[in-house]
């Protein structure tokens, strides 16, 4: 089977993949969610870094 | 021929929902991890592919993650919290910012280790407050205490005072 044609896993198989082999820190559950916002692909507007860094500054939200 | 000065790349910032929401989680809460994703923005600002410190890495190929995000890093904002990101493209450089989150070695992960978690409490009734040394670990000891008041293990009052210590960059000991 080619690379492109690997089985997307999900929701429990998903979590159990992610379990091995994590070198994270952080659960298995944890970076399925970070998977599935991968491939949601819902990004915000571009926002300029130093635009980012002033706002944050200034005590605005992450 | 004139000597030109090479011209920074661009950088844009994209973020996603699931990085708002547990970017929020921290930032209100753990005073360290803002001044500490905001030190990451500037390392990324000057080179977006300089590592922010040696926890600053990719995960190893052919892992899971690495197959399903293969450009996704991972850099400590603090002793067990992280910002997952990748970096990407030319002109302009984009930083998307996955997640911060939390490790799993305070047992707040799976399975809960209450056991880890009373030994942790113990040490944080017992902090004093001094040195920047001690403030570093005063600010993971805050954030792991505001982890165990989430989970409803850590009382509200004992957080508060926790708090109250740092802010006050307190000797206090206890009584």
């Amino acid at each position: 089977m080619k690379d492109n044609e690997k089985k997307q896993l999900v929701g429990e198989e998903l979590v159990e993949s992610l379990r091995h082999n994590n070198h994270t820190g952080v659960s298995a559950e944890n970076l399925a969610k970070i998977v599935e916002a991968h491939r949601a692909n819902i990004w915000s507007d571009p926002i300029d870094i130093d635009d980012y860094i002033k706002h944050l500054e200034a005590g605005g939200k992450p | 021929m004139k000597n030109t000065p090479i011209e920074k790349p661009k950088l844009s910032v994209f973020k996603c929902p699931l990085f708002t929401e547990t970017a929020d989680k921290y930032f209100d809460k753990v005073p360290s991890v803002h001044r500490a994703y905001l030190d990451f923005l500037k390392v990324k600002r000057e080179n977006p592919i300089a590592p922010f410190g040696k926890s600053d890495k990719s995960n190893p190929i052919s892992t899971p993650l690495a197959d399903s995000i293969p450009k996704l890093r991972h850099a400590h904002l603090s002793h067990d919290i992280s910002v997952f990101y990748t970096v990407s493209g030319a002109n302009p450089v984009q930083l998307k910012l996955y997640s911060i989150m939390s490790h799993d070695e305070a047992g707040i992960g799976q399975p809960v280790n209450y056991k880890k978690q009373k030994s942790l409490g113990k040490k944080m009734a017992n902090q004093v407050f001094t040195s920047p040394e001690t403030q570093r670990i005063m600010e993971d000891m805050i954030s792991l205490a505001t982890r165990l008041n989430e989970e409803k293990i850590l009382p509200d009052y004992l957080l508060e005072q926790l708090n109250l210590m740092y802010n006050q960059g307190s000797t206090t000991t206890k009584e």
